[in-house]
């Protein structure tokens, strides 16, 4: 197997609060390939969030201690310094946000934020820069570029920045693009398109992209491969084909199941997500799990690899379930 | 923008107008009689008649307000009952060093404001923050004039570095022809290109400003300090790190800028306050300014002459007010002027 683009080991969160320390992370393994999207999803506050943050070391020093690996390209991004991660955010790894509407700096117009990008991490002369923005804003499929670079964020509409933001990440011709919602702030119309574009942009560049969603359908729309997040933790692995069409972490199923679907009444999943601050004891999920044995409660569940690509953190699940032969 | 700037002018004169009636009001209100001080303390009584008559005093509210609005506009600010001068051109003569002092310790709040507070805002609640935190609270709490005679022992008593007080060095004056032009002798000499001039009178000028900016440093550290905070809370802000923008541009550019608005307004505030406010720093240095007049005149119910201050006083409230609205139109793009 090629040496992934990214890969996320043994990675925790913790943040510090008036209640003490509370780990919103624990993350085994979590991989990226060049060229590949791979989804991750899960309920809001589980953490997703907190894992594209700590990739780049976006967490205040103050707030939160991240442990563990994050490799990129064979390089420990955990612990390097603020000079250090400058130089690769945006350049090598770059992200984009759930809401562009607060993402762009409202007093500059977004050419200038552009350009300011670009010359950050390629230097160059101003006018080198600015056409290198020109050319950007056409790539995102902006109309009107030189017209556009000179508005302010909020003479743009949500799918207008959300592409000019795309621009802004893919500026400098990342390896790694990290996604965190791209479409929750935008009408559904807009989000076909934006995620369209995103995904023709990851080919022609070639890029690895980590899409961090709540939206099942983003995910079936957009990924090769998609992680499954619960509580902190991710529950299971799958080909974005083989979830879909046989899930195997009861979570996952519950997830599918609460999806809407013709002809199928609605499954939610019953309880409620566990305050992070009092986890209950072994699985996270055993509370709501239709499938737990007594053994859940006392015992932490670790990833089980069934080989193709699939692994699930559930002792109660078997490969033959999932439909993968050896 | 054209059709901002007259509404705000139409609205300017609408202050002007109550600013007005109620100066006028309140200095009949006064139990001083005016014709009394016009005459002298030795005056007869008929010769205070005489000049209740002579001032129109014993005519009708209105039409005394009516004569003294339209004096008001026609530059007859009336004169001084004690020295017999016109109010407007004893304003004129004490203005230019009162907006010289004013000016450069405007300068120099936001040459040391701006930055202690962006400083504490990175720092914050760390050591640097405590220490601009020390200076911001001495800054604005420390009486003025006990910091200027502190200030007038260091720099001239102990090290002679700078004079004592006044606005040029006495011998200087005697010995040097002063050209009189804007009554600023800073700019009268970059005018004339006097360098001597301009020299000595910067010389006498930085014990003033630095006393009378210490209460705005202070007030503009504190200021940047929460704006920058809260700006450096934003989406936007994290969004920019995650480009890789480094720090000294995220905080001297993307925090800075949309921080500065609040700033502006405080600072305006305490310009206009200190435009006549400083009696007791024009008191110890010498200084022949506005402070000085207000007080000179509150003390001597010199009633034309505390009413013309109070008009002046409120014309620079509505202009920088007018100057801070624009700022802020300037830095948000949001802020449309209507």
């Amino acid at each position: 197997m090629p040496e992934p683009l990214l890969s996320i080991e043994q990675l925790t969160v913790t943040f510090r609060t008036e209640h003490g320390p509370v780990q919103v992370v624990d993350i085994e393994q979590l991989t990226v390939g060049r060229n590949e999207v791979v989804g991750l999803v899960g309920e809001s506050g589980c953490g997703k969030s907190s894992v594209a943050l700590s990739i780049l070391g976006l967490h205040p020093a103050h707030a939160a201690r991240v442990g563990g690996r994050v490799v990129l390209e064979g390089r420990n991004l955990v612990g390097l310094s603020e000079r250090e991660l400058q130089k690769i955010r945006g350049s090598k790894v770059a992200m984009i946000f759930q809401d562009p509407a607060t993402a762009f700096n409202p007093v500059f117009t977004v050419g200038e934020q552009l350009m300011r990008v670009i010359r950050t991490h390629k230097g160059g002369t101003q006018r080198q820069a600015r056409a290198r923005a020109l050319e950007l804003l056409e790539l995102v499929g902006m109309p009107d570029p030189a017209g556009v670079s000179c508005r302010y964020p909020h003479q743009l509409s949500g799918g207008q920045r959300q592409r000019i933001m795309i621009a802004v990440a893919l500026s400098c011709g990342p390896d790694l693009l990290i996604a965190d919602e791209p479409t929750t702030a935008l009408d559904v119309t807009i989000e076909a398109q934006i995620l369209d574009l995103l995904k023709q942009l990851q080919r022609q560049f070639g890029m690895g992209v980590l899409l961090i969603t709540h939206d099942l359908g983003v995910v079936a729309r957009t990924c090769d491969r998609v992680a499954v997040m619960y509580a902190g933790r991710v529950v299971e692995e799958a080909p974005v084909a083989d979830l879909f069409r046989r899930p195997a972490h009861p979570y996952s199923r519950g997830l599918l199941g609460s999806l809407p679907r013709r002809g199928q009444e609605l499954r939610p999943i019953g309880g409620t997500v566990p305050d992070l601050r009092h986890l209950p004891p072994g699985c996270r999920f055993a509370p709501r799990c239709p499938l737990a044995v007594p053994t859940c409660t006392t015992h932490d569940p670790k990833l089980i690899d069934f080989g193709s690509g699939r692994s699930a953190a559930c002792p109660v699940v078997h490969a033959e379930e999932v439909g993968v032969r050896d | 923008m054209r059709t901002f700037l007259l509404r705000r002018l139409l609205l300017a004169v609408v202050v002007l107008f109550g600013v007005s009636v109620f100066t006028f009001l309140a200095a009949r209100v006064v139990p001083a009689d005016a014709a009394a001080k016009w005459v002298g303390p030795k005056a007869t009584a008929a010769q205070i008649a005489r000049a209740r008559i002579y001032l129109g005093l014993n005519d009708p509210l209105p039409v005394q307000y009516l004569r003294y609005l339209s004096g008001l506009v026609r530059g007859d600010w009336g004169e001084s009952v004690v020295t017999h001068q016109p109010v407007l051109g004893d304003i004129k003569a004490y203005l230019p060093p009162s907006l010289e002092l004013l000016v450069l310790s405007s300068l120099l709040a936001m040459a040391v404001g701006i930055p202690l507070g962006i400083l504490s805002a990175r720092y914050q609640d760390r050591i640097p923050d405590q220490l601009s935190r020390l200076v911001a609270i001495t800054g604005v709490s420390v009486p003025s004039f006990w910091l200027a005679l502190l200030l007038q022992l260091l720099f001239f008593q102990k090290l002679k570095l700078l004079p004592v007080g006044g606005r040029l060095d006495s011998v200087f004056r005697l010995a040097h022809s002063v050209p009189v032009m804007t009554g600023s002798y800073v700019l009268d000499g970059l005018l004339a290109g006097d360098w001597a001039l301009v020299g000595s009178a910067l010389k006498h000028l930085i014990l003033p400003a630095v006393t009378l900016a210490a209460y705005p440093i202070g007030l503009v550290t504190r200021m940047v300090r929460s704006s920058m905070t809260e700006v450096l809370g934003e989406d936007h802000i994290r969004a920019a790190r995650a480009m890789g923008i480094p720090n000294r541009t995220i905080l001297g550019r993307y925090a800075l800028k949309p921080a500065m608005g609040p700033t502006a307004t405080v600072l305006a505030l305490s310009m206009a306050y200190s435009l006549s406010g400083t009696f007791l720093i024009e008191a110890v240095f010498a200084w022949p300014g506005l402070g000085r007049y207000a007080a000179g005149a509150l003390i001597a119910a010199d009633y034309p002459a505390i009413m013309g201050v109070t008009v002046l006083v409120a014309i620079a409230y509505v202009v920088l007010n007018l100057i801070v609205d624009l700022v802020h139109a300037w830095l948000d793009p949001r802020i449309s002027l209507r």
